[in-house]
């Protein structure tokens, strides 16, 4: 459903991306490995309507969608919940909650309100504190939770896992796969953390330097040697926590 | 060529009221052109080349005018005395003023500069001796060497030395260590700071001079205009000279000459009724400066003086 | 006493008025508004022509604040949004003193700059209240200011686009991301705060005379409230007015000679020693 040909991104006279290919499918997870600067977070930010490519095709069910404003992008489906979660300090976890779903019907977003708070019991409890109050790994379900208000399509996830205790962590990417699973959306999730993230992905993407060099079934990425030493080896999988 | 432009502009000005003799009223206007080109000169140091702002830069022109005025009138002292006392209190205002404000960031900067101007100004009201609500009247003309400069033509070359002086003064501080170190840190504060230039020190020899400049514009004011009224260098005239600065072309010298000509004249020669519209107009050149000049009017100057250059060589 | 913090309240109030214009410009879009002040004026010009044509004070009212908020809506579509992609925010601030050049200028050459006199909204001798000297004018603006701050108080907690607006003031990039129609959120803000302008105008007018520089001090004491306000929160803004009308009223009684220059150097004062402003949290950052 979330198709990318040949993309190219640059800033300035700089080119970040050089031809990327991606494809994800509903109930899909897909995995974006790289090191920092390798240009992950500018491939969402070019899907996200954020960055204009300056060649390539990006289609959501088969329409194109990269020269689209971000609001008219949200509105097909595609929500982006950025690197370092971007939630509104001083609002309250309830407003947060409703500017996710800024074009939704009152109905609609009671409906998904109860679902987003049932799904992360913690926020029911803090809804009328202010966001900023929220420890990390609340304010990434937050983060998650305004995400999902907009009734995606397809997630896009930037480093959910960054700075959070690793059982925050697995806690909520187990509850993305739950969701992805049930409501048959797809997940693009960006992580440096690559050990965990090929655990809860179904395929993977390496991306170096702005090009992908490996692609694959999350498995066969785990074994794959190259991606062991690079970013599984030892002490590294964790270190930029 | 290019060595001799400025010479001949200077026997073209020297000339001008020469020229002009039979029409007095113009040759004030010419005046009043270069006595806010003086002050505008100091906005342009600290706006153009500091990247600060200031919404009281009238103030200290009333400094300079009224400590100049006060004392040649109240303590008779002569006139070059004056001068020197109303730009250096201006100065030493400037140094004040400054040293605090000058922490202070954009739009902080501007609310800081304007409360601080507004109040010079009212202090400068409170005190008896500058004739509270009336103003100061009938103030001597400057009088040096023995030779009273009575008349608009004698006024004339009095002021364009001051204007010549802050011309130079100008240039050669763009040019100068401090200059440079300003104009980077305009251009990206963290930049400057990170290849180690203290730009705090050089904010505020901006601002200083800045505040030079408008005291002695505001003496030179004060003794050819013969009168002062705290209402003349309100948040109005503070709003004026920056448009004057940014309407000639921020970062260059003759800029802020031609923007304080245009605004003189185009203000006094409007028909009567007509007056108010200079303020629209001017506003309406300010936006339009803002949104496609970015070096100002002076920026067209260039482009033609461009054009004829590429003419003389090409033939 | 009461009457003093009656009075300082009253004027207050519309200081209040004025800084929440202000502070929802500056928090939002970025913009250091130096126009609110004469914009109100220029819509008190209106307001006045309208009431010499014998329309009733209502109208008028709600004529003035519907012509406000229209001229706001327009300077965002046709100016703002064209000069935000082009210049500085220092390059945005001085395209607002270009539009109080503008303003004034109008004003001067349509109605002329002699004083002329506002009619008060209400008339009659003051109330004596519990001994507290009460000015109907003030009664009536108080009362005004007070249902105008809930309504707005109301938008901004209440409504998607209110709560919006607060977004935006915090994270742009994340309220991009969510997919909030910005360009339309600034129409609102810009539209919501040149209506206030309006009222703050209406309000004022009668105190003073009505003439092209008459909100010049208002706009200034404004800046000062927000500043107190911490500069990014409109409650800050409603309660740095208040609190600013309620001082300068009790040094105006105890030490008149300073009153003129009280408020400048409180915030000097305020801008140097705490400029987050009184109740701020994070201000300064910006610039
Ligand atoms: N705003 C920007 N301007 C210029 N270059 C940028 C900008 N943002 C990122 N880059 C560059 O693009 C490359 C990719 O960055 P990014 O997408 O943030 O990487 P990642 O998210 O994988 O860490 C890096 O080399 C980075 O320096
Ligand atoms: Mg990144």
């Amino acid at each position: 459903m979330l198709k990318i040909e040949e993309l190219h991104v640059s800033y300035g006279i700089i080119e970040a991306l050089h031809g990327i290919s991606i494809e994800v499918e509903t109930s899909e997870i897909v995995s974006i490995l790289g090191s920092n600067g390798a240009g992950k977070t500018t491939l969402l930010k070019t899907i996200s309507g954020i960055l204009k490519p300056t060649t390539g095709v990006i289609t959501v069910d088969g329409v194109v969608i990269n020269s689209m404003e971000t609001s008219n992008v949200v509105k097909r489906g595609v929500v982006h919940v950025p690197e370092g979660r971007h939630i509104f300090p001083n609002l309250t976890v309830q407003d947060n909650l409703i500017l996710g779903g800024y074009f939704g019907s009152a109905a609609q977003n009671n409906e998904n309100m109860m679902f987003v708070l049932n799904t992360f019991p913690v926020l029911r409890q803090r809804l009328h504190q202010k966001a900023g109050m929220l420890s990390g790994g609340e304010q990434q379900m937050l983060a998650l939770g305004r995400g999902l208000m907009g009734n995606p399509k397809m997630l896009l996830l930037d480093e959910p896992s960054l700075g959070l205790a690793p059982i925050v962590t697995s806690e909520i990417f187990s509850i993305v796969r739950k969701l992805a699973k049930e409501h048959a959306f797809g997940v693009l999730l960006v992580e440096q953390n690559a050990r965990k993230a090929l655990e809860i992905s179904d395929r993977g993407y390496v991306l170096v330097n702005g090009t992908i060099e490996l692609s694959g079934r999350s498995e066969e990425l785990r074994e794959n040697p190259e991606v062991q030493k690079l970013y599984l080896g030892g002490k590294n999988v964790d270190s930029h926590i | 060529m290019k060595k001799f432009t400025p010479i001949l502009l200077l026997v073209l000005a020297l000339l001008i009221p020469v020229i002009f003799r039979q029409k007095p009223s113009l040759v004030y206007y010419l005046n009043l052109s270069m006595i806010y080109a003086i002050s505008a000169q100091g906005l342009n140091l600290l706006m153009g080349i500091g990247g600060q702002i200031s919404l009281g830069h009238a103030a200290f022109m009333a400094i300079g005018g009224y400590t100049s005025a006060v004392l040649v009138m109240v303590l008779h002292v002569p006139f070059i005395v004056a001068l020197i006392a109303g730009v250096g209190l201006s100065c030493l205002f400037g140094l004040i003023i400054g040293f605090p404000a000058l922490r202070l960031k954009g739009f902080y900067l501007a609310i800081a500069t304007l409360a601080m101007g507004t109040v010079v100004t009212d202090i400068i009201k409170r005190i008896a001796i500058t004739g509270g609500d009336y103003g100061l009247r009938n103030i001597p003309a400057p009088r040096l060497f023995g030779f009273t400069f009575g008349s608009s033509l004698s006024q004339f070359y009095l002021i364009l030395a001051g204007l010549l002086l802050a011309i130079v003064v100008t240039r050669n501080f763009i040019r100068s260590k401090s200059g440079i170190a300003l104009q980077a840190m305009r251009d990206s504060e963290t930049g400057a700071q990170a290849v180690g230039i203290n730009t705090s020190n050089y904010k505020l020899l901006a601002f200083i001079l800045a505040s030079a400049f408008a005291g002695l514009a505001g003496v030179l004011y004060g003794h050819s205009v013969s009168y002062l009224n705290t209402t003349n260098f309100g948040l109005d005239l503070s709003i004026n000279l920056l448009a004057i600065t940014i309407i000639g072309g921020m970062g260059t010298v003759w800029g802020v000459v031609l923007g304080s000509f245009l605004w003189v004249f185009v203000r006094n020669l409007m028909g009567s009724g007509l007056e108010m519209l200079t303020g629209v107009l001017f506003g309406v050149i300010l936006l339009l400066v803002v949104l496609f000049l970015p070096r100002g009017l002076s920026e067209i100057g260039f482009r033609i003086a461009g054009r004829f250059k590429g003419k003389n060589e090409s033939s | 006493m009461w009457t003093l913090i009656f009075r300082g309240l009253a004027t207050g109030s519309i200081y209040s008025l004025t800084a929440m214009g202000i502070v929802l410009v500056l928090s939002t879009t970025n913009v250091m508004n130096f126009a609110q002040g004469d914009m109100g004026m220029f819509l008190a010009f209106i307001a006045f022509a309208l009431l010499m044509r014998h329309v009733s004070y209502p109208i008028a009212i709600i004529a003035v604040v519907l012509i406000g908020l229209l001229l706001g809506a327009l300077l965002e579509r046709g100016l703002m949004s064209k000069v935000r992609k082009t210049t500085s925010h220092l390059g945005m601030l001085i395209v607002t003193l270009a539009l109080t050049m503008i303003l004034e200028g109008l004003a001067g050459y349509f109605f002329g700059t002699t004083p002329l006199l506002f009619p008060p909204l209400v008339q009659g001798a003051p109330l004596q209240f519990l001994g507290i000297i009460l000015d109907r004018q003030d009664l009536v603006s108080l009362a005004i200011a007070g249902v105008v701050v809930l309504i707005l108080f109301i938008v901004l907690y209440r409504t998607k686009i209110g709560i919006a607006s607060r977004s935006l003031a915090e994270d742009e990039y994340a309220a991009r991301l969510l997919g909030i129609p910005i360009k339309n959120i600034y129409i609102f803000i810009w539209a919501a705060s040149f209506g206030l302008a309006g009222l703050a105008g209406i309000m004022v007018a009668p105190k003073l005379s009505l003439e092209p520089s008459f909100m010049i001090v208002i706009q200034l004491k404004a800046f000062i409230a927000a500043v107190l306000g911490g500069m990014n929160s409109v409650v800050g803004a409603v309660v740095g007015g208040l609190l600013l009308g309620v001082l300068e009223n009790f040094v105006a009684y105890y030490i008149p000679q300073i009153k003129d220059s009280f408020s400048l150097i409180l915030v000097v004062a305020v801008l140097l020693v705490l400029p987050e402003g009184i109740f701020g949290k994070r201000a300064a950052r910006r610039a």
